[in-house]
């Protein structure tokens, strides 16, 4: 007796045992709900940290930082050094200043990459400039060959990370040539430090040298980028009194000025991933909701099934809460066994993603840390959902009679909510809708709001199903039967007689499919926008850029080229919002696009909200000067319009300008204004300019003309020429592998799905193995009781692929919706007739491949034994 | 003789869409400790209606049950579950084992679910095994055994917590003559040594016959009954004439006229 059960709880581990397909299909689907869970939070956790480190480690162990109040990384004098110095609590105040350039062999190989955060260079090496005698004190460099940087801060000597150094085979006591604002400079390799510390900028492309060769470099003479101040011992132990110094040295410095805390540079970055990261957590978490039907569908089966016993067990005395705790504890073994593979499987995935998550988001991923936090959180997610999804069938197991022992045959159980689930069902599908387009929630909230109603819609669409189920299947039968014969008519009515089943099936592939549809269609919206975008807003032919600040002569030269018709020159500076209440800078911070009104309109043209504005009347406009065009995301952000004012901070104070059109625009995440370069020199003091956009004659190739202006002056000016094409096609790459990331999660909710639809035909074909004997016996050849099965299944593919279609839409909607909150973009809702086409195949494709084992199973009934079957 | 089991009055009326059904109206009806009582009538007469609210499965619409000292029609359900688990042992028509356990196990399952240590109950549950002749078959499945085999695990099933009474509903409904007459013996072996008080629903005559005594329910009603006497052959025309004389009354007599 010893070896048999031990107490009556373990009932449900031999229940489990007894069906171990089902179990390990049920089992299956809570691992793949929980490893996409666990491997995107491994994955973020990942890039956040990877970020933090950067900043962390670059900021070594200072206390407090110090930067420009626009934007960090832009200059400012370094009269204010002696300011901070002085200040009580200030033990070293040090300065650093930094800048990219490239390696003068590296020049010609210079372009542009994008990524979700914004476009950077792909190759570029950061100068980071110090005071050699004091960084020390700050930052930890470990010396792997040399010796570190001279005292004097003007020495030519540069440390280099050992890894960037061997990758470009640049060696120790030699020199090496960058670029620099007059020309190249040389600079003696004194040392060699390891990839850590001051060393993971810029992911090792990273040169340290003395403050004042960095100054000369940059052209920045006289001028910092960054203080980083340490305070006084006592200080530094009391975050209060850290907290007075920030404020005292912010008071001190004024305007123009901000105090940090170093962590908050990794913040402000990891803000820029935020909205990428969400949508990835929030399409993870779709798929363990569908997992959370595929359970609660197996659970409901499961009871009916066992109808009789649970009646037997109330007969011979089991309470109802003996009853409901036998199925709690067999969810409770599910979800522990699903969720303990998941967790295994998600580590796994989460290396496999982590690669292309690093690409799409330009973060190098150090290795992957499995937080023992987060495996615990996915662990009791697991649980946690299969529990609550087993509540309601357990419930309903409770309430089972011990008459029921007494039947010959099993009742069906109804659907959830009996018959006016469909009425709750519409009334969640208005609360979801209503809670999106029509009650305006404080923004902070919307995106939680809008994700709950995600799931608040698509229980609802679930809960309609079921009265869809009879004239739908009504409406199939003739094509079932054209389709699988005698057989395939038969299959589809079956549909109706579990038709609570049927319908959680319908609802979980309908989930699926939305997801994807959604996807896709989110996805092209997307592309076709931003595709609109950078042909008409953008237009020429080829873009010619450099890493160094070019002179507005220079397009001069261009325009002169034979192939050459028109040339315009664009200068980008990140600027500041004029701070409003207690608003932190990065909400504040708007890329300026300065453009020249006389010939940009030549080229390419605006893309405006409002289709009546026209780009020449607003080109007319900017001439006039102070006068901006602001981007969709910028009037929606800071609810203006054309005639209001947008007050921007400037070398001249607090500018207002005025507000003459609203664009597309798809730069900088939307956070994107557009002025002349007259205001920008006026206002910034910025002359130089970033990019000359060029159209050509007639009859010149882009390509062949791109490689030949490059050659002609890339030696001398450092210039890289790229064609409209190739930039168009990196950021629609960018694009599909973004969504690319989606799409796989998208499809890991339709994996679980089919899991469902197994387990739903495996019950039912086992329910009815006297029936199917019936049939054989009746002279139905096991062909036609496959296909009957098959019919089934098809009939439930194709409406959840129905339901799907309408759903996605919606969901695409939403998304959009979300991308725009979270992300900033606004983007037009495009239909995508091929996604409709592609979801409703794929639930075709899934319904028939999921019932493949059920048909075979079927088939095989021996006829004695189903026909004795009770 | 002490009585276990009380019906006072016992009415059940339910309702089958618009029409009121009356299964039973106001049945009386005790069994004496250590009886074996045959509970018999043709379909519809209420027999198995009377079993269910005997067993607490079922509530009354109007009436008193008392069993073993406890009032079930004044109990909750979680009350009359304990009652039910302690005090009655069920064999059915279908035999009702679970298909994943052992026909050890399911004779071990009522005190599984009342939380007591098997280990405890070893030497009888091994008794219970060879009174009903299983104790070679006792790892096998239900699926395993024979359905004469199965009806025996669930007698000794029925009778793993010593209960007060053992209610079987038409135990040998589903089994052959043979085997049908080796499960009576059983029972009434049970009742003979075990001294089990039983109160068994059948409509075979054959099977009433090893009773000690036999309720006669018409209509809903208690028209008569019968004590044995030990002579099976004479017990089963007794029983067989009475039920034939019953039936004509019925036919002849005036409706019940229900309040």
């Amino acid at each position: 007796m010893a070896s048999t059960l031990s107490s009556f709880h373990a009932l449900a581990l031999r229940n489990l045992s007894s069906r171990p397909v089902r179990t390990s299909l049920t089992a299956l689907g809570i691992m793949l709900g929980v490893a996409v869970v666990l491997a995107v939070s491994i994955i973020n956790d990942g890039t956040l940290a990877s970020i933090h480190h950067i900043f962390d480690e670059a900021a070594g162990r200072a206390d407090l930082m110090i930067t420009n109040s626009g934007v960090i990384g832009e200059p400012f004098t370094d009269e204010i050094l002696s300011r901070i110095r002085r200040l009580p609590g200030v033990q070293l105040a040090l300065p650093v200043v930094s800048g990219r350039t490239l390696l003068a062999s590296e020049a010609d190989k210079w372009g542009l990459e994008v990524s979700v955060g914004g476009t950077h260079t792909a190759n570029d090496l950061l100068i980071f400039g110090i005071d050699p005698a004091h960084d020390r004190q700050v930052r930890d460099y470990e010396l792997v060959a040399g010796r570190f940087l001279p005292a004097e801060i003007d020495s030519y000597s540069v440390l280099l990370v050992d890894e960037y150094a061997e990758d470009k085979k640049l060696s120790l006591g030699k020199d090496i040539a960058v670029l620099s604002a007059t020309g190249q400079e040389k600079l003696r390799v004194v040392g060699l430090i390891a990839k850590s510390g001051p060393g993971l900028q810029n992911n090792g492309a990273v040169a340290i040298m003395p403050l004042k060769t960095a100054q000369s470099l940059l052209d920045m003479h006289g001028e910092l980028t960054q203080i980083d101040v340490l305070a006084n011992p006592d200080i530094a132990a009391s975050p209060r009194k850290l907290e007075a110094l920030k404020e005292d040295l912010a008071s001190a410095l004024g305007h123009g000025y901000q105090v940090l805390y170093p962590a908050a540079r990794g913040q402000i970055v990891a803000r820029m991933l935020a909205s990428y990261q969400t949508g990835l957590s929030f399409f993870s978490a779709v798929a363990l909701f569908v997992g959370a039907f595929l359970i609660y569908n197996t659970f409901t089966m499961t009871i009916v099934e066992r109808t009789r016993a649970i009646g037997m067990l109330r007969l011979v005395g089991a309470t109802q809460r003996q009853i409901v705790m036998l199925v709690l504890i067999e969810a409770a073994v599910l979800g522990i066994l699903g969720s303990l593979a998941g967790t295994g499987f998600g580590i796994l995935l989460a290396q496999g993603l982590s690669r292309s998550v690093a690409t799409v988001t330009n973060t190098e991923i150090r290795a992957l840390r499995i937080p023992l936090d987060g495996v615990v959180w996915s662990l009791l997610t697991g649980l946690g959902v299969t529990l609550i999804s087993a509540l309601l069938p357990a419930w309903r197991a409770r309430s089972i009679s011990p008459l029921e022992a007494l039947r010959s045959y099993a009742r069906p159980l109804g659907a959830p909510l009996g018959r006016t689930g469909w009425l709750w069902g519409c009334l969640l599908i208005l609360l979801a809708y209503l809670a999106l387009y029509r009650i305006p929630f404080r923004p902070e909230v919307q995106v939680p709001i809008g994700m709950v109603s995600v799931f608040v819609l698509l229980l609802g669409a679930t809960l309609v199903v079921p009265i869809t189920i009879g004239p739908a299947e009504r409406t199939l039968r003739p094509a079932m039967r054209i389709l699988y014969g005698g057989a395939g008519q038969l299959g589809a009515a079956n549909m109706r007689r579990a038709w609570a089943r049927t319908a959680l099936t319908v609802g979980t592939l309908m989930v699926g499919i939305a997801m994807i549809i959604g996807i896709q269609t989110m996805t092209h919206s997307f592309e076709l926008d931003i595709n609109h975008w950078v042909q008409t807003a953008i237009g020429g032919d080829l873009y010619v850029r450099s890493p160094l600040p070019m002179r507005e002569e220079f397009g001069t030269r261009l325009l002169s080229d034979p192939a050459v018709a028109e040339v315009s020159p664009i200068t980008y500076q990140q600027v500041q919002r004029a701070r409003q209440g207690n608003s932190d800078s990065f909400s504040n911070t708007i890329l300026f696009v300065g453009i020249d009104p006389q010939t940009y309109g030549r080229i390419a043209s605006f893309v405006f909200e409002d289709s009546s504005q026209d780009t020449a009347q607003a080109l007319k406009e900017l001439a006039q000067g102070g006068r901006l065009l602001i981007s969709v995301t910028v009037a929606d952000r800071y609810a203006l319009q054309t005639g209001d004012t947008l007050a921007l901070e400037t070398r001249r104070g607090v500018v207002q300008f005025q507000v003459v059109g609203v664009v597309v625009d798809f730069s900088s995440q939307g956070y994107v204004v557009t002025g002349s370069r007259a205001d920008l020199a006026r206002y910034f003091g910025e002359r130089t300019v970033d990019q000359f956009i060029v159209r050509l004659k007639p009859g010149y190739d882009p390509r062949v003309e791109a490689k030949r202006l490059e050659d002609h002056y890339g030696k001398s000016r450092h210039i890289a020429v790229e064609t409209a094409a190739d930039f168009r096609a990196k950021v629609t790459r960018l694009a599909a592998q973004a969504f690319a990331l989606f799409d796989v999660l998208g499809l890991t909710g339709v994996v679980i799905a089919a899991l469902g639809v197994v387990n739903t035909l495996l019950m039912n074909v086992f329910e009815r193995q006297r029936e199917i004997g019936g049939l054989r016996s009746l002279g139905m050849t096991r062909g036609q009781v496959a296909r009957m099965i098959l019919a089934e299944s098809g009939a439930m593919g194709i409406i959840g692929g129905v339901f799907g279609m309408f759903f996605g839409l919606f969901l695409a909607r939403v998304f959009l919706l979300g991308v725009q909150e979270i992300g900033g973009y606004t983007v037009r809702y495009h239909l995508l007739p091929q996604a409709l086409g592609v979801g409703w195949a794929i639930a075709l494709i899934v319904s028939q491949l999921a019932a493949l084992y059920p048909a075979q199973k079927a088939a095989h009934v021996r006829i004695v034994e189903a026909i004795q079957h009770e | 003789m002490m009585t276990i089991l009380e019906a006072r009055r016992v009415t059940k009326q339910y309702r089958m869409g618009e029409v009121t059904v009356h299964a039973l109206s106001g049945v009386d009806f005790t069994v004496a400790k250590g009886e074996f009582v045959a509970i018999m009538g043709p379909s519809g007469s209420g027999k198995s209606t009377l079993l269910h609210l005997l067993g607490g499965l079922d509530s009354v619409s109007d009436g008193e049950i008392t069993l073993a000292g406890h009032r079930l029609t004044q109990l909750n359900d979680n009350q009359v579950t304990l009652v039910r688990r302690r005090n009655i042992g069920f064999i059915f028509q279908f035999f009702n084992l679970l298909p994943m356990l052992t026909a050890e196990e399911n004779v071990a399952l009522p005190l599984l679910i009342d939380g007591q240590n098997l280990n405890a109950h070893r030497e009888h549950i091994d008794h219970l095994l060879q009174l009903v002749g299983l104790a070679d078959r006792r790892h096998h499945k239900p699926d395993q055994l024979s359905g004469g085999e199965q009806q025996r695990v669930a007698i000794a099933r029925a009778l793993v917590t010593n209960p007060a009474i053992v209610l079987a509903d038409e135990p040998t409904g589903n089994l052959d003559s043979k085997t049908g007459e080796e499960i009576l013996r059983l029972l009434r072996r049970s009742c003979d040594e075990l001294h089990q008080t039983i109160v068994m629903v059948t409509h075979d005559a054959r099977a009433a016959s090893f009773a000690d005594r036999v309720v006669f329910l018409m209509d809903g009603r208690v028209v008569g009954q019968l004590r044995t006497t030990g002579d099976r052959s004479a017990d089963i025309r007794a029983i067989q004439r009475y039920l034939r004389e019953s039936e004509e009354r019925a036919v002849l007599a005036p409706e019940p006229q229900h309040p």
